[in-house]
């Protein structure tokens, strides 16, 4: 055999993905009782299941070692960001938020990392520093999970909120956020379909279905 | 007769001026936004569940459905116009489809599509009704052990059906299992893997969870690989197929709409597999089947009949015994329970104007694809033409509206991005996440039914074989697992002995 490889470096991640989940899980669930099979306290399945999924997790990355598979495809981090980011915006901005509750705390410690994560990746690039490289790629995400869990406890300190704008804003906000994910957007055509697809949703979704979508709180009220 | 009393007043309800343009709607806003490419029916049902919600039960759920035959009809469009396999079951459609539409006769393969789909569409319609009532009956016999084993069941066909490894399959079914655990405990109401997090304690909604998967992850993964899509530039030339091309597609037509039917029946998600077995009966049974792959028509007849009348009759496992076959139906479970209807054989004896009238509507709605899909071929065209750099963030764009409007909540958009980033995720690992879904959707259920058996059986594991249709249906679970590893141990043999040799 040679020398130590990893025939299927797919499976083999896929397998740490699904160790990580199964031990994640039973984590969460440690609190909870197993009962009996005869009454099944709450914690019997998502435990069992847990083990389960972990198990199925190491199976699957004993064999990659042993079975040729596929290598480890690229992760377009462009395109995830900036989806991502453009439907946590509108989540943000419909009907406004503080960041008092966890959600939007973890959520505008993500934006803000982000921010400052493609600020520094702009610089990086411009100083000739490969991104590229799985471990390189490995780094930054480690770097950006610490960064949201540090900005998460900082947040409440700098009490950032998100303004109430309303379908009508916060609809071109999510398409034309997202339309950075593709290098093939026109900025023009963009914002008018935008304009547009935002207007026949008012439309749409306001008026002719009657479904309590925010149009403009600031404008209209509620 | 029973069968015909029961339809006429099913027809009664369908046929009423509000419900005839509800379904009217419902198929064709399905089919815009089912051409869509990268976007399917599940996609679709997940983005227009709102539109639904300020309707009465009976014309809401006649809508979905059409919504539900509309974007199954316009991924079959696209498949033949451009290539593209709007989901797993028009894969199929794409290899002779496509092939026709550029030798010119795309018209003709969209002809015979919908006509084939409306010829398995009633078929299927009858189906059901005949159905219907006997198999409610049967539900009675089925206690919590029955129920169990019966979805195990399902499950397996489910990791049987999905593409690629076995081991990922199954270990597919079982996070999805795993995801259905998070909120609050049914029988104490204990919150369970919810961090303290006011949003999850209902659960993760299950639209939030598929429009993550299936719309977000799939506009990430399209937006990866640069513009390639070619619009046929061929004429669409003529819709209706000429006397020989309708007696060569006939045959393939009928045994489709068998096969499919059959098939769509099955619990965990039988239906994906009928466009498939269509295709290589016909490929089996043709004089000439090199002719396959460039441009037969018995390759479009036969998968596209298949297609249909697989949709129609997995409504069958949903309306008799209140379990969803796959994720479409577990949309509509969602619907249904908004609604105030709890889908399971009860169904049918407290609300007969519902039952039937939604199984007439599916044979009005059949033919309202028909009549308004053939018009209106040169619009679906000229859509199709849209980039995808303009159709993404408008796709998005709806994603979230269509989520913020089912519960009104902004955290669930957010919660939907997050499974967008997940599902992204499990496809870079090699996984298909559609035997995830199922896992979800039967997991509630198939925890609640084990509960309850084992408190019934005091604890014995023994009570799932030793009552005879759950025996049996462990059984058949166990013979389509073994059937189905047996080829990839041979598989897998062969790796290890190229590799000592």
């Amino acid at each position: 055999m040679g020398k130590f490889r990893i025939a299927s470096p797919q499976d083999f991640a896929g397998g740490l993905f699904l160790i990580a989940i199964g031990l994640g899980a039973y984590w969460a669930s440690s609190n909870l009782g197993m009962g009996t099979l005869r009454a099944m306290g709450p914690g019997m399945l998502p435990k069992s299941l847990a083990v389960i999924v972990a198990g199925l997790g190491a199976l699957l990355l004993l064999t990659s070692f042993r079975v040729e598979g596929p290598g480890l495809e690229r992760w377009s981090i462009r395109g995830l960001f900036f989806v991502l980011l453009g439907s946590c915006l509108f989540a943000l901005t419909i009907r406004g938020s503080d960041i008092s509750g966890t959600p939007e705390r973890i959520a505008s410690a993500m934006l803000i990392a982000s921010v400052i994560f493609l600020a520094a990746l702009f610089v990086a690039t411009r100083m000739g520093i490969a991104t590229d490289g799985h471990a390189v790629r490995a780094g930054m995400l480690a770097t950006y999970v610490a960064a949201v869990f540090v900005i998460y406890h900082v947040a409440p300190v700098i009490d950032l909120s998100f303004p109430a704008i309303g379908l009508i804003a916060a609809g071109p906000l999510v398409a034309i956020v997202s339309a950075f994910a593709s290098p093939e957007t026109k900025w023009g055509e963009v914002i008018m379909f935008a304009t547009f697809m935002t207007a026949l949703c008012a439309g749409l979704f306001k008026y002719a279905l009657g479904l309590p979508i925010p149009l403009a709180p600031w404008l209209l009220g509620y | 007769m029973d069968l015909f009393s029961n339809l006429s007043l099913g027809f009664g309800v369908a046929l009423s001026l509000k419900n005839l343009a509800l379904c009217f709607t419902g198929c064709f806003i399905g089919t815009l936004i089912g051409v869509l490419p990268g976007v399917g029916p599940i996609a679709t049902i997940a983005m227009l569940l709102p539109i639904t919600f300020g309707i009465d039960p009976v014309g809401a759920l006649i809508m979905l459905a059409g919504i539900y035959y509309g974007a199954q009809y316009g991924g079959s469009t696209t498949a033949i116009l451009v290539n593209i396999p709007g989901e797993a079951t028009s894969v199929v459609t794409t290899l002779d489809g496509h092939q026709m539409a550029k030798q010119g006769r795309a018209g003709v393969a969209l002809g015979i599509s919908a006509i084939g789909s409306f010829i398995a569409g009633s078929f299927a319609t009858i189906l059901i009704a005949a159905l219907g009532a006997p198999l409610t009956k049967l539900a009675l016999l089925f206690g919590p052990a029955e129920y169990f084993s019966l979805m195990v069941m399902g499950l397996c066909f489910a990791v049987v059906l999905a593409r690629g490894s076995i081991l990922k399959a199954v270990a597919m079914i079982m996070l999805g299992l795993l995801l259905s655990t998070i909120g609050t405990d049914l029988e104490t109401g204990q919150e369970r893997m919810t961090f303290g997090f006011a949003p999850l304690s209902d659960g993760l909604d299950f639209a939030v969870l598929a429009m993550g998967i299936f719309g977000f992850a799939e506009v990430i993964k399209n937006l990866e690989n640069p513009e390639t899509r070619d619009v046929v530039k061929q004429k669409v030339g003529r819709l209706l197929p000429n006397g020989t091309e309708m007696r060569q597609a006939a045959a393939p037509i009928a045994r489709g709409t068998l096969l499919g039917s059959i098939l769509g029946i099955l619990p965990g998600n039988g239906a994906v597999l009928g466009p498939f077995a269509s295709y290589t009966l016909e490929k089996k049974l043709a004089q000439d089947p090199s002719r396959f792959g460039r441009g037969a028509i018995e390759g479009v007849a036969g998968p596209e009949s298949a297609n249909n009348a697989g949709a129609q009759t997995s409504f069958i496992p949903l309306l008799t015994l209140g379990i969803p076959p796959n994720a479409v139906m577990a949309l509509m479970v969602g619907a249904m329970t908004i609604h105030g209807v709890i889908p399971g054989p009860q169904v049918m004896t407290k609300n007969p104007q519902l039952f039937w009238g939604m199984i007439a509507s599916m044979w009005i709605g059949n033919l309202m694809l028909l009549i308004i899909n053939l018009p209106l071929i040169g619009l679906w065209v000229k859509l199709l033409k849209v980039p995808y750099r303009l159709m993404f963030p408008a796709i998005l764009l709806f994603c979230c509206i269509g989520i913020y409007s089912i519960n009104n909540s902004p955290v669930d958009v957010a919660m939907t991005a997050f499974f967008g980033l997940f599902g992204y995720a499990l496809v870079k690992f090699g996984f298909e996440p559609a035997p995830l879904l199922l896992g979800y959707v039967l997991g509630k259920l198939l925890e609640e039914k084990m509960r309850q058996a084992l408190i019934i059986s005091r604890g014995s594991f023994m009570t799932f074989v030793e009552r005879p249709i759950s025996a049996g249906l462990l059984l058949v679970a166990l013979v389509i697992l073994v059937v189905a590893l047996l080829p990839s141990i041979s598989k897998k043999r062969n790796v290890v002995f190229t590799e000592n040799s």
